[in-house]
């Protein structure tokens, strides 16, 4: 997810740059010229939601905790599940309590929980049976199912948010 | 352009006298290779020649950087008398100094590319039932005469013909792996869930083609109710035949429509083409590529953001990738079976 100021600069770079200069009626381009004195005052006013952030938060903070007990609990010998379920331990908590919106920097914290949870997919996936040095250890089924249910649950997230893509108009013009 | 173009034309025809190049059109289509077409007129002694031609060339950044385009030239060469339907190329330029970027010139083909996705007013392509299978079996057939080329006899080993598909398979994880990994600009959890699905789940040997890399509707030209072209060679290689097939079926390419790119019933596509005499179709290495589509097109994505992201492009095109990844995630998802799509 790039940063929400970075795509409104690119927004209004390509509207004025790109699209004013090939507008010829009048009514069409003074409303562009609004457009771009309302985006540009926009741009340094907003961020992304904290909400939604806060809750792709949350929902990787709940994957992690599961996983960190599953590991404590099976104790398996793979020197990457302890790095792991360190880096979980060492994660800041995600309730809301522990600042409000405005100070949590919502954005940073989310790369940095999901970034601990890439490890973990990375950590489970490299420990399929069949590969090498694979551990027997049932402890895997069970991170592999905490592993999934994040990964479908922020789908659902997501594809809640997705607008359709509008190819077909990018595409022709 | 004009003029550069007349220059390049000159020196590439030397029996033309009084060559003129006419007005530049540039074409939207792609998000890759930029298309520009043009007619070009010359004189050959007393008699006055006129053609339209059309000039791809690599983009400063893109979707499939780092661009090389001699390798898809060099294969469209190999297999100009094959009876695969394609605008034959004719010239390719390296220097970077004629037109800004390397690029080559082929043929025009005249007609329409239909898009994969509804229309602005919500229509799909293909609204004509006749068209739609007519064009279907075009795509069938096509698909399998690109696959019965014969790669040693065409002098196509330059594309580095792996051992076996097993080791398409492989290359071809590594290959977009090193997409995903290049375009990273945070965590992608997704991805990586994939990407060891993949190495974990690799095909056993089998037998090896030719591979267009991008076959799908909206890279081909319709007329008159037939293919007339296939279009964007860009990711041409030697890989498994069921590489083609999974991205031509991958729901990328549907919407929300049950046919395969808008097209056909998958199990339509899969008994035309096998028909047609294409290779025999295996489900678990279907599977296997349905999976790698998803990947494929989310670092495709994951690319277009990042050369926008490095100021490589200002293409908002490539942007607007960043808000769409996760509609690709969630067709990974669904070809890993964690989502019922």
């Amino acid at each position: 997810m790039l940063n929400l100021d970075e795509l409104l600069q690119g927004v209004l770079e390509s509207l004025e740059t790109d699209v004013a200069p090939n507008v010829s009626d009048r009514k069409a381009k003074a409303q562009l010229y609004a457009c771009l004195d309302l985006l540009g005052n926009l741009a340094v006013k907003v961020d992304w939601k904290a909400q939604i952030l806060r809750d792709e938060c949350d929902g990787i903070r709940s994957a992690l905790t599961r996983a960190a007990q599953l590991i404590a609990a099976a104790s398996p010998k793979r020197r990457v599940l302890s790095e792991v379920s360190a880096a979980i331990a060492a994660l800041p908590s995600s309730d809301a309590r522990q600042g409000s919106d405005e100070t949590v920097d919502w954005f940073a914290r989310r790369r940095r929980y999901a970034q601990v949870f890439e490890d973990l997919v990375r950590a489970v996936g490299d420990n399929s049976p069949g590969s090498e040095g694979a551990e027997p250890h049932g402890v895997y089924d069970e991170l592999r199912e905490c592993v999934h249910e994040h990964l479908v649950n922020q789908t659902i997230r997501d594809a809640f948010y997705l607008k359709p893509m509008r190819l077909s108009e990018m595409s022709k013009g | 352009m004009r003029e550069a173009l007349a220059t390049f034309l000159a020196s590439k025809m030397p029996q033309a006298d009084d060559i003129s190049v006419g007005a530049v059109t540039r074409h939207t289509e792609g998000f890759s290779l930029q298309t520009f077409s043009f007619d070009v007129s010359w004189r050959e002694g007393s008699s006055a020649h006129q053609r339209r031609l059309v000039v791809r060339r690599e983009p400063p950044a893109g979707l499939l950087e780092p661009y090389d385009l001699e390798p898809q030239f060099l294969a469209l060469q190999a297999i100009a008398d094959s009876p695969v339907r394609f605008p034959r190329v004719l010239w390719y330029e390296a220097d970077p100094a004629v037109l800004s970027a390397p690029f080559y010139v082929m043929e025009w083909v005249a007609g329409e590319v239909p898009i994969p996705a509804l229309d602005a007013h919500g229509r799909p392509p293909f609204p004509d039932e006749q068209q739609r299978l007519s064009v279907g079996r075009d795509f069938c057939r096509i698909l399998a005469d690109i696959h019965n080329v014969d790669a040693r006899a065409a002098d196509l080993e330059f594309l580095d013909m792996p051992r076996d598909a097993r080791q398409a398979a492989q290359r071809a994880v590594d290959v977009w792996e090193g997409y995903t990994e290049r375009a990273r600009l945070g965590p992608m959890p997704m991805m990586t869930e994939a990407l060891c699905w993949l190495r974990n789940n690799l095909p056993p040997e089998g037998d090896v083609c030719l591979v267009h890399g991008d076959y799908r509707t909206g890279n081909f030209i319709v007329r008159d109710d037939r293919i007339a072209a296939f279009l964007d060679w860009e990711m041409v290689h030697l890989g498994d035949p069921m590489e083609d097939l999974a991205w031509a079926m991958s729901k990328i390419w549907r919407g929300e429509s049950p046919r395969a790119g808008y097209l056909l019933d998958p199990n339509d596509f899969t008994a035309w083409y096998q028909e047609a005499g294409g290779a025999k179709v295996d489900q678990d290495r279907l599977h296997f590529y349905e999976v790698l589509s998803g990947v494929k097109m989310a670092s495709i994505m994951l690319t277009g953001v990042k050369a926008w992201h490095d100021g490589r492009t200002r293409d908002m095109r490539m942007a607007i990738f960043d808000q769409q990844v996760p509609g690709m995630y969630a067709a990974i998802a669904g070809s890993l079976g964690l989502i019922q799509l």
